[in-house]
């Protein structure tokens, strides 16, 4: 299986506090990947270091099998990016913009990004500054996709639309993955939405990778088990612990892996996505304090 | 890009320029009837260098005094390489306060031509704009600098190269601030602090004092100068009384000088020439013109050399 994105030991480090650190990561082509965490975590770091803004400090990064900040021209025509808050010349007419794809892009597809929008209805003439916030991210997904990209890059692309504009963006990105066969890496915050799109799941936490895999694979590895907290000690001798919840009489631990439990008075349910995710970064991180403040800084 | 980049800079560039030309259209109006004093009064025939006709004195005094304030007003025009370098180079800062370089840098264009050629866009508008300006401004001041040189500071200031190197200069200041605040605001500002510090600095305390050792030169009181190199910049000038400690104040005592009676200074002057005391003056010669814009420029081109190169490595290092 061939790789869209591979990671080795990739760190990225501003003065003394790492934003990124030991990420190892392989994330296959023609799969939908959303890189979760808190905000701060590294996601941003991450994802400019996948396009070639950032190089990296220590490791590898390789986009198709290509150093995106040392071969720029090998992995530029074939990653599209959109940057955090969508960022477009906001004075410029959306024709202008389309103006800028097309002189930069030698694969620029001028139909795809003309068709696009005139399906959301936005208007060439317009100035990209008085569109909504919403038909700017839309903008940006269009000037993205009309490079013709192998691997779409995104980054926190809903974080800033109402439910409705959301819904709207994720929609065109899904046609688009359906349309092309792209691969595509998205970070959020935000889990709603995350399960029905994506196929592949990276958590990052406190600049470390948390988890990373196939979102069936990881929903079917991960169970909650409920039982009297005076014998969670024991059951949870057996098992991967990912995080414990204890209250008075009750123990709730949400575990990894296939284990049985012997105990009849322990629950064993599968669990949700969103459960796992927040499991995992409801974690203690191992060094939270001075890193943190600089990853607000950084990312 | 290179559209692209224009396109960014046109409205800054179009603003500058309609700046530069009312400015322009301000000091052809002025010029125009300063060419008309200076030959209906004849003054050509008392220029530098020239065996002065026994007119001119007069005529001169009368011609600086009726345009004095006008001259000082160009002070202002200081400005000018100030608000040249700001224009042009705001909306690269502009594009790293808004993360739009980051549309840039991934499309299939690297960083590094991104910053190339915004950077020689920028630059050659600053340069064409500080030609125009100085070339306006030295056809402006042609009157003046035939009666009195362009060693002066309202002269010094706008002619020659050293326009060219403050406009260079502020801008590469607004573009490493920037640069490292991503903040177009706080650019601007410190920019122009450091700009004036710099530039006031240099032609109050170095410049004149310190770029070539200046010359001396010495005559008896009541006689004239003598005929050398004259209108360069007299940085001070006095009485040199010659003798032991204390001399001066003897001499000053036995002429009564201190008694300013007009009808006096005749007297004064041959009582100080009868006891040998000489009038000196230090000053840069005319002909040092060029190696002092020469030296002035390099200092200005060097920092922005300097603060270009940090610019360019903090974007392609640690902007992201």
């Amino acid at each position: 299986m061939s790789l869209a994105l591979e990671t080795t030991e990739l760190g990225k480090r501003y003065g003394s506090t790492w934003a990124l650190r030991d990420c190892s990561l392989a994330i296959p082509q023609g799969q939908v990947a959303a890189l979760v965490g808190p905000n701060g975590a590294g996601k941003t770091t991450l994802l400019h270091l996948a396009t070639g803004i950032l190089g990296p400090t220590r490791g590898r990064v390789e986009v198709f099998g290509w150093s995106p900040h040392e071969q720029p021209l090998m992995v530029l025509a074939r990653v599209g990016f959109v940057a955090q808050d969508h960022p477009l010349y906001r004075g410029f007419t959306v024709a202008e913009m389309l103006r800028v794809g097309r002189k930069l892009n030698p694969r620029w597809d001028e139909q795809i990004a003309r068709g696009r929008l005139d399906r959301l209805g936005i208007g060439l003439e317009q100035r990209v500054g008085k569109l909504s916030g919403g038909q700017q991210a839309q903008v940006a997904l269009v000037l993205a996709l009309a490079k013709r990209p192998e691997l779409l890059v995104l980054d926190e692309p809903v974080a800033s639309l109402d439910p409705l504009a959301r819904r709207e963006f994720l929609q065109a990105l899904m046609d688009a993955v359906a349309e092309d066969g792209l691969s595509v890496l998205l970070s959020s915050h935000i889990l709603a939405d995350l399960e029905r799109v994506c196929d592949y799941l990276v958590i990052l936490s406190a600049s470390r990778v948390q988890l990373a895999g196939d979102i069936d694979g990881i929903v079917t590895n991960h169970r909650l088990l409920t039982g009297p907290r005076e014998s969670a000690d024991r059951v949870a001798a057996g098992q991967t612990i990912v995080q414990q919840r204890d209250s008075d009489r009750q123990s709730t631990l949400l575990v990894a892996g296939a284990e049985p439990v012997s105990d009849p008075a322990w629950l064993v349910e599968n669990t949700s996505l969103e459960e796992i995710v927040l499991g995992y970064l409801g974690r203690p991180a191992s060094d939270p304090g001075p890193a943190k403040r600089r990853l607000e800084v950084a990312s | 890009m290179i559209w692209l980049s224009w396109r960014q800079q046109r409205l800054e560039a179009l603003l500058g320029a309609g700046v530069l030309a009312a400015l322009a259209a301000l000091l052809i109006l002025t010029g125009r009837h300063i060419d008309a004093f200076y030959n209906h009064a004849h003054l050509a025939a008392c220029g530098l260098g020239r065996p002065q006709p026994s007119s001119c004195g007069d005529s001169v005094t009368h011609f600086t005094i009726h345009y004095a304030s006008l001259v000082n007003l160009t002070s202002w025009f200081n400005m000018v390489p100030l608000l040249i370098g700001i224009l042009v180079a705001a909306p690269i800062v502009l594009d790293f306060e808004q993360g739009t370089h980051r549309l840039a840098w991934t499309q299939t264009i690297t960083s590094r031509r991104w910053l190339t050629t915004r950077l020689t866009l920028a630059g050659t508008l600053a340069v064409l704009a500080a030609v125009a300006f100085t070339l306006v401004m030295t056809w402006w001041r042609g009157p003046f600098d035939a009666l009195s040189g362009r060693f002066d500071t309202s002269a010094f200031d706008f002619e020659g190269i050293v326009p060219i190197a403050y406009t260079l200069f502020a801008a590469s200041v607004v573009l490493a601030v920037g640069t490292i605040l991503r903040r177009t605001l706080p650019a601007v500002a410190i920019a122009i602090v450091s700009f004036l510090a710099l530039r006031l600095g240099i032609e109050g305390w170095v410049r004149y004092q310190h770029y070539l050792h200046p010359l001396t030169r010495t005559w008896p009181v009541g006689t004239t100068a003598p005929p050398g190199e004259a209108n360069g910049y007299t940085t001070s000038s006095g009485l040199s009384f010659g003798g032991p400690p204390g001399a001066g104040r003897q001499v000053i005592h036995a002429c009564n000088v201190t008694q300013t009676d007009p009808r006096r200074l005749q007297a004064i002057s041959s009582c100080l020439h009868h006891h040998h005391v000489l009038q000196y003056a230090i000053y840069q010669p005319a002909s040092r013109f060029w190696t002092f814009q020469g030296i002035e420029a390099s200092i200005f081109l060097a920092l922005t050399l300097a603060l270009v190169a940090i610019s360019v490595w903090w974007a392609s290092h640690r902007l992201a």
